[in-house]
Order: structure tokens, then sequence, then C-alpha cells
């Protein structure tokens, strides 16, 4: 990592080589966390189920829901692992962790009692540290698509030059 | 070659992730789950839907019990036994569903 002076403005740059390899660090990471999840609501779907149907305010979609989840994150995890179609991938995680999100936020202001069933180790945080948590990882995939946008741009300006 | 290689790895990755997964997904109840009074004869039964107080009726003892934090990971199986709710209940696994006594007609 280099630090560059350019007219007045202080800039961090990355070496290309660093920047991909933050950029599959990123993707490794976002995906574990969607396969260790979805793997959790797949072996104990029962008890994934149970706890979708305590919410009031998903109850009426729980049995869909308790489906569509766990495949939808295994298509992410899927597009993160193939590297021509990762950035389509992280778009689709911010996506998704956005929406657990808002619901988090949602049922915690309606829900007096909220079960959570996330999946694994995570059903251990409290509410408010899980949106810590989500919102560190949505922030985590946002600066690989910076990085990767920085990429990009640069390998343009090389075709430029050449 | 290179994407092959960033599959592979990432394959790897998968398979390491799915065995940690493994290890912390031991079947258990989930905090909040409800045990419910259905049988009228001491046991309770673990609720498949939203336990509903209304539901309750004609007994002295409490109609529902729920899983604790603390108890998620101690309390199992789909019924307990009146010694188990007692061991569960001076562990603080497991506490009364708000006040309601009664028999519990819900499912």
């Amino acid at each position: 990592m280099e630090r560059v002076i350019t007219k007045n403005k202080l800039k961090f740059q990355f070496s290309e080589l660093m920047k991909e390899r933050m950029i599959i660090a990123i993707r490794w990471f976002c995906m574990s966390l969607f396969l260790y999840t979805a793997y959790a609501k797949i072996i104990d779907h029962d008890r994934f189920l149970k706890g979708l149907t305590r919410v009031h305010l998903i109850s009426g979609f729980a049995v869909f829901l308790s489906f569509a989840v766990p495949i939808v994150e295994i298509i992410v995890v899927l597009l993160l692992l193939i590297p021509r179609i990762a950035i389509t991938g992280l778009y689709c995680f911010i996506t998704i962790m956005t929406v657990f999100t808002i619901y988090i936020i949602s049922a915690m202001t309606w829900e007096k009692k909220l079960p959570c069933s996330c999946g694994g180790a995570i059903e251990k945080l409290s509410w408010s540290q899980h949106i810590w948590f989500n919102l560190t990882y949505i922030s985590i995939a946002i600066f690989a698509l910076w990085l990767n946008k920085l990429n990009t741009s640069f390998k343009n300006q090389q075709n430029e030059k050449f | 070659m290179k994407n092959f290689k960033q599959i592979t790895l990432g394959l790897i990755l998968g398979a390491m992730v799915i065995g940690f997964s493994a290890f912390t997904n031991a079947p258990k109840r989930a905090t909040g789950d409800v045990y419910a009074n259905e049988l009228g004869n001491g046991s309770y039964t673990l609720l498949a839907n939203p336990y509903t107080p209304g539901d309750c009726a004609s007994a002295s003892i409490p109609c529902a019990f729920e899983v604790t934090a603390a108890g998620a990971s101690h309390v199992t199986g789909g019924t307990l036994s009146s010694s188990q709710i007692t061991t569960d209940l001076n562990n603080q696994w497991i506490e009364q569903e708000g006040s309601t006594n009664g028999v519990y007609s819900g499912d």
C-alpha cells in the first residue's frame, strides 16, 4: 500500500494485485457467511420454520420464506464463487443483507419477543449486535465494489495510454 | 486457469465452512420455543405453532413454559416431563410464559 499526495489531496493507493486479492478475500468472506447460515437453515429446517411462524410480521409467508431464504443464499454463494459473475454476486449480497437488516429493524419495532432463526452461532448475537454485524458485512461488500471500480478505471486508463 | 484456481479454492473454503457449521449447528431448541400443557398430566409438549394464551383453560398448573436464552443449548426433546420442568426451572433454562394457568387446547 502506498500513500500518494496529489495537488493537496491525500489518498491511499493499493497495487492492482493487492486490490484483486482484497476483492477475492471479501467475496470469500461473504460467501462463507451465506453458506454457513444456509446450511444451518437447511439441516434444522423445522426450527427455522417455527422461528419464522412466531414473527407475526411474516408468519403468513413462513413456509415460503423457510425454503426461499436458504435457496437465495445458496444462489448468491454460487454467484460469489464464480469469478466472471462475482460482482453481480456482491450486488445481490448487499441487497439481501440490506433486506435482512430492514426486516430486523421493523421486527424490533413491531414484535415484543423476537426469536432469531438466523442459523448457527449468529443466533447468539443480540438484535442490536445483529444489526451492526449486518452493517459491517454490507460495508465490506461495498468496499469490494469500490475497489473493483478503481481496478476497472485503472485498466481503462492503461488501455487509453497504449 | 486463474479462474479455475479461484473456484477450486472457493470450494475448499466452502467445504471447511460446512464442516465448521456442523459443529455449531447440532439440533437444539431456540430461545423462545414454547412447551405447553396439552396433555393435562404435568408434562409439556413443544408447540409447532405460535402460542395463544386464550387457548388455556381449566387447570391450576402453568399453561406453558418458554425456553430462555440460557436454556437454548440445554433444553432438548419434544416433551418435558414434570421432573424435567422442575430441573429446567431451577436452572432458569425455561420460564413460565405469561401467568396463565390451564390445559392448552391450541396446536
